[in-house]
């Protein structure tokens, strides 16, 4: 470990290494709480795809755990960078953003599917920058507000944040990906949040947004009619919301995900019908079951109390954040770990909860859980990140 | 559920909660821990950091203050109290999802796994007198299509090469309404092998058409006693308004009997569809079977029909009319042929002619062939002519109005009427002739007057009768001939098991008034009513089935009603149900020595036409008519017979529309019949050339 030497740590003994010392330093460096918290909610996810993917021949358990493997080690790589590196990175790393969401757009690794251009084919492999570009947001958020030190009392300073969060949250809009604009926002809005903003403030962006999409479900059907093509929301995008408003709309046509993964959730009970039992999942009556809807599949097989262990294991991790970002030695710290938590709390509440109707369906992972080894890799960052900013906090002998 | 487990899952979301609102609160605690000690050094100062901050700006950022960092605590503890918010709604609503709606959504989930079929159940089949199929089942390969496919010309192309079918008649077939808008259209049956395999190995040439094995109604003789078969077609809306006697359930595309036994025994021949529950998939592919219950097979009907029989008067009418029309009877063009089982009443022939084919209804019968069957020169081949054509008796009515005369003491012993050809007893501008005018037949008697069917004699027993109604007080109950005519089952129901049968007219004083209201000057009840009743003219009308039971009635001496059912058979052939017979509620009256002379004077009509029945080895009573009807150019004849004459056995009636003289054409049914049931050969059928005479 580097040793800086310019900061001391009070609490740490700089003196020659024994035995000792390395239990100490191991404690300081490694917290344990949070490692374990990770590793069960990982294994509980690799425990529900592998129901999840059986008998299916478009998704792969081996790619899954091959995901999980490549994030584990990408998270050990990040974990030994000293966090406070990255804040002196914010114009290259708005840069890399920028460049993350619209390589999509690009001719030839770009690829399209379902009319959005959010997948990018490198190697033959498929990978969706759009989910590297959460981290990536997350750092230049936590750089940006960390800057103006917990107060931004100044509207100047205030639409400054709010000027930096727009760049990617706007680039995401051209794939279109709605649901990754979504998260980004909440990263923004939990740093600027975390950070201190003003309350005027907050509240002004809270009645902007809110009045920006009610305009826009109001004028999408106008101007749909008037372009005669899709402007803001896709035809399924508008469904979807009017089932949401109304769950019982055409549960055999729009509205089946909603009826379908209401059943499933719903059937669990209480101890579920027994991991691998499913039916609703296992006979397919479940759409996307693996990746959007995995909390189905769990809900269904393992019951209510599958539900509260997982709900528990995300509390867990997030209340290991949150003792981490307090005792973060740095505001930058404290403010990479209020996006990670934004996001996953973001990501947790829309998936969790458009599966049991309180949120419009959109398709947004549950973190740890879902298929998919883009968004894995980004929760396997976002951990080495927290994990770097509780080493970082001190000086090792 | 188990309340135990139900708590314990509460106590966990419990648990949870508190445990993220001690890790929040636990941040206030560390900021209480920093006032004390420099352990952690928190940077939540209200110091900004220079634009371009780098590594070493901001590990040099120091937040001695404070006082400033109270703020940026309090947002964290705003932010877990949040999070601690949505984790706990999200866990409420789980628990009335899966906990209070748990049992209601496992239901919806099972309704999605399982899907249930019914299987059809063959249709009992209809069998003769002797268990011989007259109706059975066998499988066919058919090929059917939606109506979609009308505009693709590619499939139609394809089908018609595959199964060499014209492309116009498969785009009819496929355009074809009759079988309801939403069922598959029949392109075609009994498709050869080779081109099921070909259409079946080629899905996505021939998308939409299905290929199946159906089983379709079998007529091993085809149209042979039609009328009395009957006939399946696609159950109807309106099919299902009638009720049937068992809780039979219809599908669409079911087959419903529609005519003829098939209709009036459909609870006993349709059996109860059966039910498999398949485990499906999304996509509804059946995985394996869950439970499973057989379908109930319809049950076979042994009718009262006897092939033979049949085959014999189905054959013989068809030959009596194209051989009168060869020899000059031009209008003849329908008749009846049946008979009846004098012991129990059993219908062991029933022909009417013309006739059709029961099997083109089947799969709803074409436009075409429906306009055919019931345009207005097509004689209409769907009536059944046994027990809904309506004729004027005739003479043969003479047996039982002869009989009434006896019965009511208006022929005795003696009685003798002259006959002279005419009769002008009601004037002279009245006057009736016999059939023989301008001859008579002298003086004679009853059986004498049945023998040569001499009206006079009868002109003078309907005189008799109407003087009796004149003098009656209450005349709407005067009509004693009528109530004993009616006693013989005329103007009623015989309550045969088939559908649509007419119960005829024996008209009285009270119908003429009634029918003929508008002209109240020429509604009264007249003599000449009296004497054309008496020879089974006017008004009156029977079904050939009515007179025949009638004969069979004076044979047997008691009134049966007439049946088809004969038993029910289950699958290992045994009898279910065996037929009761049925005597009719009303019995006629009639004293032992008077029907004797009745049945005397029909036996000496048999003699009259030398030798017709001398080649059966049983001696035959019987009675010709000949029917002037007004509408039509020809007289309808009529013949009704019994045999053996002492211990009758049979009786069979004919009847031939514009069929000339009765003991002319008529009798040639009753003899061939007849001759059939005695196994005698009489070789082909010869009429004689028409020309007018007697009756």
């Amino acid at each position: 470990m580097a040793i800086n030497p310019r900061i001391e740590n009070p609490s740490v003994r700089t003196s020659s290494s024994t035995a000792g010392d390395i239990v100490r330093n191991f404690v300081r460096v490694v917290n344990m709480p949070m490692l374990i918290v990770a590793t069960l909610t990982v294994l509980f996810g690799l425990l529900i795809v592998s129901s999840a993917v059986e008998g299916s021949s478009d998704y792969s358990f081996n790619r899954q755990v091959i995901g999980v493997g490549i994030g584990f080690v990408l998270m050990l790589i990040i974990w030994r960078i000293d966090y406070h590196k990255l804040g002196a990175l914010f114009v290259p790393l708005l840069i890399i953003d920028v460049v993350l969401i619209l390589s999509p757009l690009l001719p030839i690794i770009g690829v399209e599917a379902k009319g959005a251009h959010s997948w990018i084919s490198l190697f033959g492999q498929q990978i969706q920058p759009g989910e590297l570009a959460k981290i990536v947001t997350i750092l230049v958020m936590a750089t940006m507000v960390s800057r103006y030190g917990g107060r931004l009392k100044s509207g100047k300073e205030y639409l400054k944040c709010v000027g930096i969060l727009l760049i990617p949250c706007v680039c995401i809009m051209a794939q279109p990906d709605l649901g990754t604009g979504m998260v980004l926002f909440a990263i923004g809005l939990a740093a600027l949040f975390t950070g201190g903003a003003d309350w005027k403030w907050l509240l002004a962006t809270f009645v902007i947004v809110a009045l920006l999409i009610v305009g826009v479900i109001m004028l999408d059907p106008i101007l749909d009619d008037m372009m005669g093509h899709d402007v803001f929301l896709k035809e399924y995008q508008m469904n979807r919301l009017l089932v949401f408003i109304d769950p019982t709309l055409d549960p055999s046509g729009v509205g089946y995900n909603l009826a379908q993964s209401k059943i499933t959730v719903g059937s669990g009970g209480l101890v579920g019908k027994g991991l691998y039992a499913g039916t609703q999942s296992g006979l397919g009556f479940l759409p996307e079951a693996p990746t959007d809807f995995i909390f189905c599949v769990l809900a269904e097989e393992l019951g209510f109390l599958g539900c509260i262990a997982l709900l528990g294991l995300y509390a867990g991790l997030i209340a290991c954040s949150f003792w981490i970002a307090v005792r973060a030695d740095h505001q930058f710290g404290a403010l990479i770990i209020m996006g990670i938590v934004g996001m996953w709390v973001f990501q947790i509440l829309e998936n969790i909860g458009m599966t049991i109707g309180l949120m419009p369906i959109t398709g947004i992972p549950l973190p740890f859980m879902s298929y998919g080894s883009s968004f894995m890799l980004v929760n396997f960052m976002a951990l080495g990140l927290v994990l770097s900013v509780w080493a970082h906090r001190v000086k090792i002998t | 559920m188990p309340t135990t487990m139900t708590a314990v899952a509460v106590a966990i979301g419990v648990a949870i909660f508190i445990l993220l609102l001690l890790a929040v609160l636990s941040i206030l605690r560390v900021r209480r821990a920093h006032n004390d000690t420099v352990i952690v050094k928190r940077s939540f100062g209200r110091h900004s950091a220079p634009d371009g901050v780098g590594i070493d700006d901001v590990r040099k950022q120091d937040s001695n203050e404070a006082s400033q960092k109270n703020a940026g605590k309090g947002r964290l503890f705003l932010f877990g109290v949040f999070i601690a918010g949505v984790i706990g709604t999200l866990t409420v609503r789980l628990w009335s999802l899966q906990l209070l709606s748990g049992e209601a959504y496992s239901k919806m989930a099972e309704e999605n796994m399982f899907s249930e079929v019914s299987t059809p159940a063959t249709r009992g089949r209809l069998l003769d007198c002797k268990g011989r199929e007259l109706v059975g089942n066998r499988p066919s390969m058919t090929v059917s299509a939606p109506r979609r496919i009308a505009s693709d010309n590619n499939i139609i192309q394809r089908l018609s090469l595959v199964l060499g079918i014209p492309k116009g008649v498969i785009r009819r077939a496929v355009n074809d309404d009759s079988a309801g808008a939403q069922a598959d259209r029949i392109i075609a049956r009994d498709v050869p092998m080779r081109a099921v395999a070909y259409i079946k190995e080629h899905p996505m040439l021939f998308e939409g058409v299905n290929v199946e094995e159906r089983t379709v109604r079998y007529y091993p003789y085809g149209s042979l006693a039609a009328h009395v078969l009957g006939y399946i077609g696609p159950v109807t809306e309106t099919d299902l308004l009638i009720p049937h006697d068992n809780e039979i359930t219809y599908e669409m595309g079911d087959y419903i009997g529609k005519g003829g036994a098939e209709f009036s025994f459909e609870g006993v021949l349709q059996g109860i569809r059966g039910s498999k529950t398949y485990r499906v998939d999304v996509d509804g592919n059946p995985l394996a079977v869950v439970s499973e219950s057989p379908p109930q097979h319809g049950a076979d009907v042994c009718l009262t029909i006897d092939l033979d029989i049949q085959r014999a008067t189905d054959r013989t009418l068809a030959a009596i009319i194209a051989k009168a029309k060869d020899v000059g009877y031009e209008f003849i063009n329908a008749g009846a042929i049946v008979c009846l089982d004098v012991e129990d009443g059993g219908v062991l022939a029933a022909s009417s002619y013309p006739t059709f084919k029961p099997d083109a209804f089947t799969d709803g019968i074409s436009l075409d062939l429906w306009n055919q069957l019931t345009g207005e020169d097509s004689d209409d081949p769907l009536t059944n002519r046994v027990i809904s054509g309506l004729y004027p008796a005739a003479s043969t009515f003479k047996a039982f109005t002869g009989l009434a005369g006896l019965e009511h003491g208006l022929i005795e012993d003696e009685t003798r009427y002259e006959c002279t050809g005419s009769w002008d007893k009601y004037g002279v501008q009245w006057a009736q002739q016999c059939w023989t005018y301008p001859a008579g037949h002298g003086t004679l008697g009853l059986e004498e007057a049945l023998r040569n069917s001499c009206d006079i004699f009868f002109y003078n027993v309907a005189a008799a009768f109407y003087e009796k109604w004149e003098l009656t007080e209450d005349r709407e109950h005067g009509d004693i001939l009528q109530d004993y005519l009616r006693s013989w089952g005329f103007n009623s129901y015989t309550d045969v098991d088939l559908p649509g049968e007419l119960m005829g007219r024996v008209p009285d004083a009270a119908w003429k008034k009634e029918t003929f209201a508008d002209t109240p000057e020429n509604n009264g009840w007249q003599p000449g009513d009296m004497t054309n009743m008496i020879i089974g003219q006017g008004d009156i009308l029977v079904t050939p089935l009515q007179l025949c039971n009638g004969f069979a009635g004076i044979a047997r001496k008691k009134m049966l009603a007439p049946h088809v059912f004969g038993k029910i058979l289950d699958q290992n052939g045994e009898i279910v149900v065996d037929y009761v017979p049925k005597e009719l509620p009303i019995q006629p009256v009639f004293d032992a020595k008077n029907i004797a002379r009745i049945e005397d004077g029909l036996a000496r009509v048999i003699e009259t036409k030398g030798g017709l029945f001398n080649a059966l080895p049983v001696a035959v009573a019987g009675k010709s008519g000949t029917a002037e009807v007004f509408s039509a150019k020809d007289s309808y004849a009529w013949y009704v017979a019994y045999a053996p004459k002492e211990a009758p056995k049979y009786c069979v009636a004919c009847v031939l529309e514009q069929g000339g003289e009765g003991s002319t054409t008529a009798v040639l049914g009753v003899q061939h019949t007849l001759a059939a049931i005695y196994g005698v050969d009489l070789g082909d059928i010869v009429v004689e050339t028409w020309r007018t005479g007697e009756r």
